[in-house]
């Protein structure tokens, strides 16, 4: 499973771009990354054997209460452009009374053996 | 043709000048001349020939030289035994200095080479110290008296084997063709070739110490000054060094003073019993709760210690005897235990058994298949001398002065300039005669092996230095360049995950603990951080399983981490077991496939763990990368990099793996601990960069998330 996901994943960070490694905005740029890639992976990691196609399904699937629903789904359509930072402010998925900071709260204790070991194999805990 | 030899120059370490100057005749010999400088310190420049024979001495033969005749025979040599010291010029008698010999009394004094050859055989006098000499054996690397009593045998002398004391000085002009003279010449070789080996690591040394670190701001010269200053420490010297390792290995049971009884002849006559006694030195220091309980070091230390063995058989010269070989390798399993231990007391990444012998000394020898699948001659010295280098190469990170203050202050560059530690440590070994190291290794080696150790992760200009000859007849240089080389790539290889220190290898729990920490020291939580270091500690020292050296060790360790320790030692994770091969227009092939461990580690690490790698691509291709964890394949000067993720990943160590998915995996708690707080840590981050004053609404929302990063750490201790 952990393969899959690893490729679903590459697919839908696909069109993302990053400023040059030099560039001074670089570090915010990765910090975001981090930040999207781990909640992309979650999503896809709670899904088990039946992975959504898309970022917007998978949304739907585990967040189809969000307030919000709408305007993350728009935020997450494939192929995603931008930065990541300019996903993730969107998103606030670092921020404790976000939306979604709490869906990711809910969706990581749901996770089973397999789903944690995906997130483990592939996310960032450090 | 310069028929005129200069006057002999050799270098001899401080404490045999000290002894030749107490007991050469100060009539005869001129005094010692000091001759200073950097990285010569220990050093004197020595030989003065005694020029004016005393009249209460025999007169030798005289000579007087005259440019209308043939070439004339001008020989001095002298040289001591126990107290006394004796000289003789061509071809004439040989006389001793000291008249208050108890040695040799003066009565007995002989009147002829020969008969004194015979005198110092007679006389059975065990010669406790000498330096150029040695027991007599059928080594082919013989001390040069050796070559001048064979010769006396040759002449009819009837020369029993005996130590024949210390060659002090010789000198020769043009000989005749006599085999006396013929013998006495090679001897002269074999002194200038060990002066210039001595003259050539010295001059290296003192090049690296003026240039290390290969940068010139204020902070470099800085560095530099504190490596100048670790290199002259007296606690880095050879002997310092013998001695506090002999110490160590004797606290554990091994005795590096003597030889098992029953290892007499050669090592060709008897290699089973060279293996076996030292396999007990394996068991004591690896496999002992005294000491240190690790199968899988034991493993690699057996296994590797039996090729050098079988390497030994094959490039030893005639004669080398079991004895040395046992003593050369006990010392080897000595230094390979000291250096595992004090690798395991910091967070540097390991620079124990894993890295020396598992990862470095096989990837020479991978190298090395490499080359000669190329048809490129690599022989069993030159696989023996990489395996000999490795062994001593990181030296300096255990040598008190890089070991006590990393221990005492933590993480603080002190270990910059490592390598020139162990050249010196090699260099002091390579000029001493009774040291199994020089009898299995020749002067050329031992300079090879000495330019391995100093340039063994940049070469002589602070580059990559990847650099293969494919000549089928290299030269000396060429074969030096490439052994150079191949130690290179091997340790700037080893980027991978046995590469982590050991605290987090033998005790993956740590990795929790430095996660939690992490969390603590981004909140400014100083009472929390010694907490979670001491519970870590109590973990520790409760843990049944562990030895005692490894205990002591880890609790050190733990000791020293911090709320940061955890980026230096991820960096270290790029993947696992690679494998190396070359081309035939020399260009070094690196596959590297992500193991297990990495793929479980990456996770924790995130692609911060691929940072060794890149730099080990940067250094070596001069290409600046990102991996991102697919399969790629950088490309650039003489080294390809392979890098395959996923799915050709390969297993790991088993045991890291095991306990690793115990902690992580069944650990619910912490998945989601580190989960959300890496979140939160990163909006952390992000709203302290993009306003580091901080406005109100920043300063609010920043409140929000270390409470709320507060709040997720307390639950999960509070369940833990």
């Amino acid at each position: 499973m952990t393969q899959q996901v690893h490729e679903r994943l590459g697919e839908w960070l696909d069109g993302l771009s990053m400023p040059a490694l030099d560039d001074s905005k670089r570090r915010i740029e990765e910090l975001r990354l981090d930040q999207l890639r781990n909640f992309l992976l979650l999503l896809l990691a709670r899904s088990g054997e039946d992975l959504p196609s898309t970022p917007t399904e998978a949304l739907e699937r585990w967040g189809s209460r969000l307030g919000g629903l709408a305007a993350y789904q728009a935020q997450l359509a494939l192929p995603l452009s931008g930065t990541p930072d300019s996903i993730v402010s969107v998103l606030k998925l670092g921020q404790p009374n976000g939306e979604l900071f709490q869906l990711q709260e809910k969706l990581v204790d749901e996770l089973d053996d397999d789903g944690r070991r995906v997130l483990i194999e592939l996310g960032k805990l450090f | 043709m310069d028929n005129t030899l200069k006057p002999l120059q050799t270098f001899i370490p401080q404490n045999r000048v000290q002894q030749l100057t107490t007991t050469a005749s100060p009539a005869v010999t001129k005094p010692l001349q000091e001759v200073k400088s950097e990285p010569e310190e220990t050093f004197q420049r020595q030989i003065e020939l005694p020029v004016e024979t005393p009249s209460d001495l025999s007169t030798p033969a005289a000579v007087v030289l005259n440019d209308a005749s043939p070439a004339p025979v001008e020989t001095t040599l002298s040289w001591k035994q126990g107290d006394v010291s004796f000289q003789s010029r061509g071809n004439g008698p040989i006389v001793a200095l000291q008249e208050s010999s108890a040695a040799l009394p003066q009565q007995e004094k002989p009147a002829s080479f020969e008969a004194t050859l015979k005198a110092l055989a007679a006389s059975q006098t065990t010669v406790a110290d000498m330096s150029l000499g040695g027991p007599v054996s059928k080594n082919s690397e013989k001390a040069p008296i050796e070559v001048a009593i064979e010769t006396a045998k040759e002449a009819g002398a009837a020369v029993t084997d005996r130590s024949l004391g210390e060659l002090a000085s010789f000198s020769s002009r043009e000989t005749q063709a006599t085999p006396f003279e013929a013998s006495l010449k090679a001897l002269a070789a074999a002194q200038m070739e060990k002066a210039e080996m001595a003259k050539a690591m010295s001059e290296r040394e003192t090049t690296y110490l003026q240039r290390v670190p290969f940068k010139d701001d204020e902070k470099a010269l800085k560095t530099r000054s504190a490596i100048s200053a670790r290199y002259h420490d007296p606690t880095t010297s050879a002997e310092s060094v013998t001695k506090t390792v002999t110490k160590y290995a004797a606290e554990r049971g091994v005795d590096l003073d003597n030889v098992p009884q029953g290892l007499t002849g050669t090592l060709a006559s008897n290699p089973e019993a060279v293996k076996k006694a030292t396999q007990g030195i394996v068991d004591k220091f690896f496999l002992s709760k005294e000491a240190s309980f690790n199968p899988e070091k034991h493993a690699t230390v057996s296994d590797q210690t039996s090729r050098f063995l079988d390497l030994a058989l094959q490039a030893a010269p005639d004669g080398f005897s079991a004895a040395d070989a046992y003593k050369l390798v006990a010392s080897n399993l000595a230094l390979i235990s000291y250096q595992d231990k004090a690798a395991a007391e910091n967070m540097l990444g390991d620079h124990g058994v894993r890295h020396l012998l598992g990862h470095n000394i096989k990837a020479t020898e991978q190298l090395a298949d490499g080359l000669e699948k190329q048809s490129v001659p690599v022989g069993a010295k030159d696989r023996l001398l990489m395996h000999q280098a490795m062994i001593v190469h990181d030296l300096g990170y255990a040598m008190d002065s890089v070991r006590n203050p990393i221990n005492e202050e933590g993480l603080k560059g002190q270990d910059a300039g490592h390598n020139v530690l162990a050249a010196r440590y090699l260099k002091e070994r390579s000029l001493d005669p009774k040291d199994p190291l020089t009898k299995l290794f020749g002067s050329s080696d031992l300079e090879a092996m000495h330019r391995c150790i100093l340039y063994h992760d940049k070469d002589v200009n602070g580059g990559p230095g990847v650099e293969l000859s494919m000549s089928k007849t290299p030269t000396p240089e060429q074969r030096a360049m490439n052994l150079e080389t191949m130690t290179r790539i091997a340790d700037n290889s080893h980027a991978f995950e046995d590469k982590l220190p050991e605290l987090l290898y033998r005790e993956p729990k740590s990795l929790k603990t430095l996660r939690l920490m992490k969390t603590a020291g981004e909140l400014g939580d100083d009472q929390l951080l010694k907490d979670l270091k001491s519970d870590l500690a109590g973990d520790i020292a409760n843990n049944p399983t562990l030895a005692k050296d490894d205990k002591e060790a880890l609790l050190q360790s733990a000791s020293s981490i911090g709320p940061e320790s955890y980026r230096f030692s991820v960096g270290r994770i790029a993947g696992s077991k690679p494998t190396f091969d070359v081309s035939p227009d020399g260009k070094v092939i690196v596959d590297v496939m992500e193991s297990d461990t990495h793929q479980q580690t990456v996770g924790l690490f995130g692609l911060a763990s691929y940072n060794q790698m890149e730099k080990f691509i940067l250094d070596c291709t001069g290409q600046k990368t990102k991996l991102q964890g697919n399969d790629e394949v950088i490309e650039g000067g003489k080294l390809a990099v392979n890098f395959h993720s996923g799915a050709h990943r390969v297993e790991g160590s088993e045991t890291f793996n095991k306990e690793l998915n115990s902690e992580l995996l069944a650990d619910k708690a912490f998945v989601k601990f580190s989960f959300l707080d890496t979140s939160l840590a990163a909006e952390q981050k992000v709203l302290e960069e993009l306003a580091p004053g901080g406005d109100a609404g920043v300063l609010a929302q920043l409140g929000d998330i270390k409470a709320q990063r507060r709040q997720l750490l307390d639950q999960y201790r509070a369940q833990a």
